[in-house]
């Protein structure tokens, strides 16, 4: 093969990648930010946002696509920490409790989930959006109404004062970074996270050692082809139903995370973007909607994340307007996403368009070689 | 000389008055506020900062962002472009009006960094022992005072029954409720009738629409009910929407008074029902602006044969504690006030509402009886169409109203 | 792990690991409960009983041997404690009394008052639980402010009074 066509093929195959850089390169200095600060800023939202993006990964090999159904997870994780906050458990112990707690129930919510997407099959990434807001309205009047009314919550100061539901902002002193500080390592002017890049670390490990199970692969069959696994006698419902209760428990593990470093919490909305903005790194990362590596998840949570803290200071230097500052980080963020999305469409009909013609174009000539015989 | 080298000589020499106009700041202030679709009065009460000292890109010393519009949903973001602020080493003090959730955890991150800088909140949305922990400084509105002097203020007015209007949604907040309580005891102790009265709430099936028709069928009614004899009637209500048709029909009325709407400012109900065009005053600096247009609500309330009975704050609750925040904390880095003085922070505001007094009190916990060190409520005085201020801030608000409960 | 898989027998060792896992959680569940469970302890130096048991006069409190709190007579200070079993050195700055203590707090309890005159004189009670002053009614009408940014009461209006109070006694 020619350098031209690599380059070409290189070039289409991380085109999102690319524009994300350049967009970058070219908002950095605009948003006149110091390079400590930007490297700091990075350092953070990878020990805080990585978690919830690898939750997605089991559910793309199964061939499911993206998991927007992570919401449930995150719920989860939340209701969880409502109650660690509520009984007066502090520290990593609060998180672990927290973990705990949310476990059993992002397992029921992830088996709930996986079952309707076998029902759904081919629809899975919308279905899973939808049910995402559909539990959301089950989550709402759980913590709006149920807490204090039919469970029992003994911390007033988490209580609206009319005696039930969760207060619109959760403070979550007591667990805030427990697990960031548990070890945190200094090395010139930045602070790393060290303990959070274990539990990472452990994860991507687990990930890997996953791929080489018996269910990783009979996962990666099922993923590959429905019907040749189902043939092949992989019990292809069951399997994607665990593909997803393993993703929401990673996602309520996640939220936890990602909840810890925040150190409080929006009750009511804290769930709403996560996985929207867990996709979005995925795809940024130059995954797709069929193969996602544990590469993409942290190239995608720099990249999206180096935007995100550059563009609204960029807009603001460029525009000379606060709000349009604001308004250029949603306008650049959600537009790359976007354009992520229809890149990975043209390039996937581009290549069903290649192996047809490919095939067929093999087809005759070998129809034709074997006519002239 | 060509036209083009006459134009780019213009431009340089532009340039060159622009750099001058602000030379080098000694250090910057950073101003976070909502966006227009927001509040739009918090973001107006930045951009006169950057009229008078100048943005940081213009060398001047106002860094003005602004919040998402989804805050709730994106902390992150939130909290990130608060932390971004203190990457400038010239940052000196920060100002956050409204004070929305995920600020103090911000102004923790901004503390463990830069220490240095100065923490502002106005207009706090977060609790007050979690924000008087993160921030230098957090200026709310008085809530509890205000109950006292709005029964005051009607008193003042000549009205002899004080009519709550309200529904269930809120009474069941804290300060709405606890307000009411206060309003309760007031009229008892000043010897002014006190009634309750219902309307629908907004959000409820009835829309803003039909909430708004209600108050304009019943209002007449309540005047003649409580003052059949041509007496007095102050209303007062709870709702933004619903302050609009009110006013409307206490001009409309011969005995009907309104002491202050409830989120007191010029702009509140007065434009709607008087149906006054404001684009002319709009356009004025905000010190002019507001005294402009209440000149104008006032004419039209004297043509209308309304004079000395409807009053409000003169001037934006919003603007004046975004700007005054932000004149607060110049002064104090130019070692001209001291952050926590109570005097100095009334002078800072006050400087953007010339005529109109302020006060009010340190905040108390309920729970501890502990006075916080810096957090200020406060209160504007309220402005009596046809009359002038009444002088609600001098009033010596007896002790036992702070303890009042539901 | 959680799959139902009705149509396939449980060989008895699968159903052992499941079982244990089960009783494994509620095991962690129960340990981070203890372990992580935070109490704050009001450290409270006022005489009892009309002076049976005074107060001391001017106290130094270590918990856990953390850097001492000093305490005046009269005094109080508040500590939060995690898990229930805590080491409280007293050190009398009057006559250099030192007095070593290991004190349990019940686990259910968020808050708690630790009286010193009586931990000192090694009375039982030492230890009681303390309800705020504020949670007494009600909770209806008790509680912290709303979510719309209301405030709690203050005291009384100070208008252009300094807003730094008296100093505490010590």
């Amino acid at each position: 093969m020619s350098g031209k066509l690599d380059l070409k093929r290189f070039l289409s195959g991380n085109a999102v990648i690319l524009v994300f850089v350049l967009i970058s390169a070219a908002a950095i200095p605009a948003s006149k930010l110091s390079g400590t600060y930007i490297v700091q800023e990075m350092l953070t939202r990878i020990g805080r946002n990585s978690f919830l993006v690898l939750a997605l990964l089991l559910p793309i090999y199964a061939g499911m696509g993206l998991n927007f159904g992570m919401t449930l997870g995150a719920m989860a994780g939340q209701l969880g920490l409502i109650c660690a906050v509520n009984w007066g458990i502090t520290g990593v112990e609060g998180l672990a409790f927290a973990a705990l707690i949310g476990m059993p129930i992002s397992i029921a919510l992830g088996y709930v989930c996986g079952s309707i997407l076998n029902k759904a099959k081919g629809r899975e990434m919308v279905t899973g959006y939808m049910l995402g807001f559909f539990i959301n309205g089950v989550y709402q009047f759980t913590v709006l109404y149920f807490m204090g009314m039919v469970i029992p919550i003994r911390n007033a100061s988490i209580l609206l004062s009319r005696g039930f539901g969760i207060r619109n902002t959760l403070n979550l002193e007591s667990v805030r970074q427990s697990l960031d500080l548990l070890w945190s390592l200094k090395a010139g002017p930045y602070v790393l996270p060290m303990s959070t890049y274990l539990v990472l670390a452990a994860l991507c490990v687990f990930i890997v050692w996953f791929r080489r199970t018996k269910l990783g692969q009979d996962m990666r069959a099922v993923g590959f082809d429905m019907g040749v696994a189902e043939a092949a006698g992989i019990p292809v419902d069951r399997t994607r139903v665990i593909a997803i209760v393993i993703s929401t428990v990673l996602a309520c593990f996640g939220q936890i995370i990602f909840l810890q470093n925040m150190g409080n919490m929006a009750t009511y909305n804290a769930h709403d973007q996560t996985s929207f903005f867990a996709v979005a790194a995925l795809l940024v990362g130059g995954a797709s909607v069929k193969k996602a590596t544990i590469p993409n998840v942290f190239i995608g949570v720099v990249l999206l994340h180096v935007l995100f803290v550059v563009s609204p200071r960029a807009g603001q230097n460029l525009f000379g307007s606060a709000q349009i500052g604001e308004y250029f980080r949603q306008f650049i963020g959600y537009g790359v996403i976007a354009l992520s999305l229809v890149l990975y469409a043209t390039r996937e009909r581009r290549e069903a368009a290649a192996l047809r013609a490919s095939t067929y174009g093999a087809g005759r000539k070998a129809a034709a070689a074997g006519g002239s015989v | 000389m060509t036209r083009v080298s006459k134009i780019s000589i213009l431009i340089v020499a532009l340039a060159l008055l622009c750099a001058g106009a602000f030379a080098e700041a000694k250090y910057h202030i950073g101003v976070c506020t909502e966006t227009v679709s927001q509040a739009e009065d918090d973001l107006r009460g930045a951009e006169q900062l950057i009229k008078e000292y100048g943005a940081v890109k213009d060398g001047g010393i106002i860094q003005h962002i602004t919040y998402p519009d989804d805050f709730m949903s994106q902390q992150e973001t939130v909290i990130s472009n608060l932390v971004a602020l203190a990457d400038d080493p010239k940052m000196k003090a920060i100002v956050t009006c409204n004070t929305l959730p995920g600020c103090a955890e911000a102004f923790k991150r901004i503390k463990a960094k830069r220490p240095d800088i100065l923490l502002l909140a106005a207009l706090p949305a977060e609790d007050p022992l979690v924000i008087q922990k993160a921030a230098d400084l957090a200026v709310d509105l008085d809530f509890v005072s205000r109950g006292y002097t709005l029964v005051w203020g009607a008193k003042q007015m000549g009205a002899k029954t004080f009519v709550h209007i309200s529904f269930p949604r809120h009474m069941s907040y804290e300060s709405l409720g606890r307000r009411r309580a206060i309003i309760e005891q007031a009229c008892k102790d000043l010897g002014v009738k006190y009634a309750f009265e219902t309307a629908p709430d907004p959000t409820s099936d009835v829309g803003v629409s039909g909430a708004q028709q209600y108050i304009f069928e019943n209002t007449p009614l309540w005047i003649k009910k409580y003052g059949p004899a041509g007496e007095k009637v102050a209303l007062f209500c709870t709702n933004d929407a619903q302050t609009e048709p009110l006013i409307q029909q206490i001009v409309a009325s011969k005995n009907g008074v309104f002491v202050e709407p409830d989120t007191a400012s010029p702009l509140m109900g007065f434009p709607g029902a008087l149906g006054l065009d404001l684009a002319a005053e709009s356009a004025l600096p905000a010190e002019k602006k507001f005294p402009a247009i209440m000149k104008k609500i006032e004419k039209t309330l004297a043509d209308k044969g309304a004079s000395g009975r409807l009053g409000t704050w003169s001037y934006s609750t919003g603007l004046s504690l975004t700007a005054g925040m932000g004149e607060l904390a110049k002064r104090v880095l130019d070692g001209k006030a001291k952050l926590t003085n109570v005097k100095d922070i009334y002078d800072a505001i006050g400087k953007y509402t010339p005529g109109a007094k302020w006060s009010g009190s340190m905040y108390t916990d309920m729970s501890t009886g502990v006075k916080a060190k810096n957090e200020l409520l406060v209160y504007m005085d309220t402005y009596v169409f046809g009359k002038g201020y009444l002088g609600a801030t001098a009033l010596k608000i007896p002790a036992k109203y702070y303890t009042i409960k539901k | 792990m959680n799959a139902t898989t009705a149509k396939r027998k449980l060989k008895p060792a699968d159903l052992a690991i499941r079982i244990g896992l089960v009783v494994l959680y509620f095991l962690l569940l129960a340990l981070v409960y203890t372990r992580g469970r935070t109490h704050t302890l009001l450290l409270d130096n006022k005489e009892l009983d009309g002076g049976r048991l005074p107060a001391f006069e001017d106290v130094l409190v270590s918990v856990n041997g953390a850097e001492p709190i000093e305490l005046y007579a009269e005094d109080r200070d508040l500590v939060t404690l995690k898990g229930q079993s805590h080491r409280i050195v007293l050190e009398s700055a009057a006559d250099g009394r030192k007095i070593e203590k290991r004190i349990t707090l019940p686990i259910g309890e968020d808050m708690l008052l630790l009286s010193l005159p009586k931990l000192a004189a090694g009375e039982e009670g030492a230890i009681e639980v303390f309800v705020p002053l504020d949670a007494a009614p009600p909770a209806e009408d008790e509680a912290l402010p709303e979510e719309l940014g209301a405030t709690e009461m203050p005291a009384e209006p100070a208008p252009g009074a300094a807003p730094s109070e008296a100093p505490p006694a010590q």
